[in-house]
């Protein structure tokens, strides 16, 4: 029998034993798995009372309980079995945290992990079968939570978030349907780098919704699938620069942090149908485009410029380009600019000629890397040209654009085709480059007769996407907010049908999906919130108990943040008086530009970090028990003492001391 | 398996399927059953100190 002793627990505990807490069947734990309630712990109480055949072996309290909060209690004996992890039943300890119903956004209180640090060390050393290590499959050893190995998985079988089976997915081997991808295939994450599957679920959504974004994407989700997006609030805020207390905030940034999916929040596709518009009507939710895929340069026998130009004005079944041709100004026509990049390429031209206002021009040796392209005959794009690098990708976009694109003002481009398939090229290529774009169909016609549909692909570009000089000197060169994000712009009702989930590893959770590169979260397996906390704090503490005394350096949260505000408030700028009145050491110049642009660096570099206090980022963004706080006050901390041995003031105090805490200006 | 039946609880009307926990009943129903309980705390079990570890 093992009951455990309270003795030493932070916040104390007491047995609160179900009825069939010795009853049970024999166990030998390897595993312990932390759960998230999603309610009162007295009402999880009862409910495991009352003949429902679940249980668990432990529940920590939380804010709602007040003044007990941290306190937990013992409902089994853990040598016996509590069924709530599946088929980890007979070798897995449960504990039950308790919330106010929504875990996915509320946290763990400083007292609950205080608690679980406790927990968990106690039944480590309880039992040696509980290896100190993160649970990696169904048999561990080491530390979960509940839904860690996938929903479902075997420790529990509820499903997950799910997308439509063939929702196609961008890999380093072009665009698969989601249902082709397995555990271990490579994606992409926002920032365009590869990530890997770690899982892969399947199952039959509650509800599907179909969403449409304002540049005519639609992707059909489940209701429970999550999203990263931002409001209009939060849009507003980042970028606007017109209101008084926006002096200081610097220059208006040109686009979206890199790091936007840290700052936007987890919403699941319910959630957004139910917040689609701002009461004025306008769309509240959008989500950044990806930033431009990394793949690997390709080695492509011909230039992808070239290839680009000859898929746009080249002859159908042999390698001639048409160019544009002025005779009056031999050296401002296309067909000048064409030929030069053939020569740079290291063709030697050939044969030429005239006609009114074209040049028709050959290269040698470039018709028959043509035909062993297979591209003469049928103009299409060469899957591995779709799939260079970023350089490579750029380069066919621009000869496709140069040759049948358009710079209609300073902020629309256009690429326009009779071939879908070449539309579709473009599309994936500007995608895949972290371009907004929008596809669109009408009507190819010449002096009134119709000669079949034509497809238009329209954008306004971030990146030069033309090289020929007339139509680069159209663009402007600082990108539209606008063109940098997608809108929600309808939530429809959709037909419910198979759909399958994915969790990866990359470091926001966020894969890419469809030809458009848009942005989604995976599967989190888990609630956001806790799952951050279980990783940052929980974990490491689990893994090296020896290290953690961190927690018991403060008692509450705001103590903790109101001593970083007053040593960042007093230190901060006395160091920076200090360097402002020359009380720099005697070996640099305080007149000389080095010490003028480090001193204007540094007072920056403080202020950013001054404001994101004073606004009270530290509460939303970043939990002040992880791990990444830790090292962020460290980090700061360290640069306050490099400034005070610097200017010879006085050192702040250190982390955490008391000293600043009650001071009147703390807050 | 069954083990205190209390027929009057909300919470035999909401019986789990295999596998689930109690994440998977949801806080409206645990509030029921909180409610049906007049949010009592749970008993304290006595237990010998001697046996505690």
């Amino acid at each position: 029998m093992t009951l455990l002793s309270f003795a030493g627990s932070p916040h104390g505990g007491s047995h609160k034993l179900l009825p069939e807490w010795r009853s049970q069947p024999r166990i030998t734990p390897v595993l312990i798995i932390d759960h998230s309630i999603v309610g009162s712990a007295i009402g999880a109480w009862w409910y495991f009372h009352d003949s429902t055949g679940i249980e668990s072996h432990f529940i920590i309290r939380g804010r709602r309980s007040g003044s007990a909060d941290g306190h937990i209690w013992q409902l089994m004996d853990t040598d016996r079995r509590a069924d709530a992890n599946w088929q980890a039943n007979d070798k897995a300890i449960s504990i039950e945290t308790e919330d106010d119903g929504d875990p996915d956004t509320q946290p763990w209180t400083t007292a609950q992990l205080q608690s679980l640090i406790w927990l968990h060390n106690k039944l480590a050393s309880r039992y040696p079968t509980i290896r100190r290590r993160e649970a990696t499959d169904c048999d561990g050893p080491g530390l979960g939570y509940h839904s860690k190995l996938g929903t479902p998985s075997c420790w529990t079988p509820v499903a997950g978030k799910l997308l439509a089976v063939d929702t196609p997915i961008p890999t380093p081997e072009g665009l698969r349907p989601l249902h082709e991808i397995t555990v271990g295939a490579t994606v992409f994450d926002e920032r365009g780098e590869p990530c890997r599957v770690t899982g892969v679920y399947d199952d039959m959504p509650e509800r599907a919704w179909r969403l449409r974004f304002d540049d005519g994407l639609e992707v059909l989700a489940g209701g429970e699938h999550q999203w990263v997006t931002i409001t209009r609030g939060q849009r507003k805020g980042y970028f606007r620069r017109d209101r008084p207390r926006d002096l200081g905030r610097g220059p208006r940034p040109e686009g979206y942090p890199l790091d936007w999916a840290r700052w936007g929040a987890v919403r699941d596709t319910d959630e957004i149908a139910s917040t689609l518009r701002e009461p004025d009507g306008g769309y509240r939710h959008t989500i950044p485009v990806a930033r431009p895929l990394r793949l690997a340069q390709q080695d492509l026998p011909v230039d992808p410029y070239l290839l680009g130009t000859w898929l746009g004005d080249g002859g159908e079944r042999d390698g001639v380009i048409f160019a544009a041709f002025d005779p009056d100004d031999l050296l401002a026509c296309d067909a000048e600019f064409v030929a030069r990049q053939f020569i740079t390429a290291g063709y030697q031209l050939g044969s030429w000629q005239a006609r009114r206002h074209v040049l028709t021009l050959r290269a040698l040796g470039f018709e028959g890397q043509l035909r062993e392209l297979r591209v003469l005959g049928r103009k299409h794009v060469p899957g591995r040209y779709l799939l260079g690098s970023a350089e490579q990708r750029l380069a066919l976009l621009q000869g496709l654009m140069d040759t049948d694109g358009s710079a209609f003002d300073r902020s629309h481009v256009e690429f326009t085709s009779t071939s879908e398939e070449l539309a579709d090229a473009v599309v994936w290529l500007a995608s895949s480059l972290g371009q907004r774009v929008r596809k669109g169909k009408g009507e190819a016609t010449l002096r009134g007769v119709s000669f079949g549909p034509k497809y238009r692909v329209g954008w306004s570009p971030t990146i030069p996407v033309f090289r020929l000089p007339r139509k680069l000197a159209r663009l402007r060169t600082v990108p539209s907010v606008r063109s940098q994000s997608r809108a929600i712009v309808a939530c429809e009702p959709a037909p419910i049908q198979p759909m399958r989930c994915l969790t990866v590893d990359s470091p926001n959770s966020v894969y890419l999906i469809t030809d458009r590169c848009l942005p989604t979260h995976n599967t989190c397996p888990g609630r956001p919130v806790r799952v951050r906390q279980w990783r940052q704090t929980l974990l490491p503490a689990f893994l090296h108990p020896e290290e953690d005394d961190f927690m018991a350096l403060f008692d509450n949260v705001d103590e903790f943040k109101a001593a970083v505000r007053a040593v960042v408030r007093d230190e901060v700028h006395q160091a920076y008086e200090a360097l402002a009145r020359g009380e720099i050491n005697n070996r640099i110049d305080p007149n000389s530009t080095h010490f003028q642009d480090s001193h204007r660096g540094l007072y920056r570099q403080m202020q950013s970090m001054y404001e994101a206090l004073a606004r009270g980022e530290i509460d939303d963004r970043i939990d002040p028990t992880s791990q990444h706080y830790k090292d962020s006050h460290r980090a700061l901390y360290e640069l306050l003492v490099a400034v005070a041995a610097a200017t010879g003031a006085q050192p702040p105090p250190p982390p955490l001391s008391s000293s600043p805490v009650n001071r009147s200006d703390a807050s | 398996m069954p083990r205190t039946p209390d027929p009057a609880s909300p919470a035999v009307a909401v019986q789990p399927e295999p596998g689930d926990c109690v994440a998977d009943v949801g806080a409206e129903v645990l509030e029921q059953v909180a409610a049906h309980h007049n949010y009592a705390e749970p008993p304290d079990i006595p237990v010998n100190p001697e046996e505690l570890v």
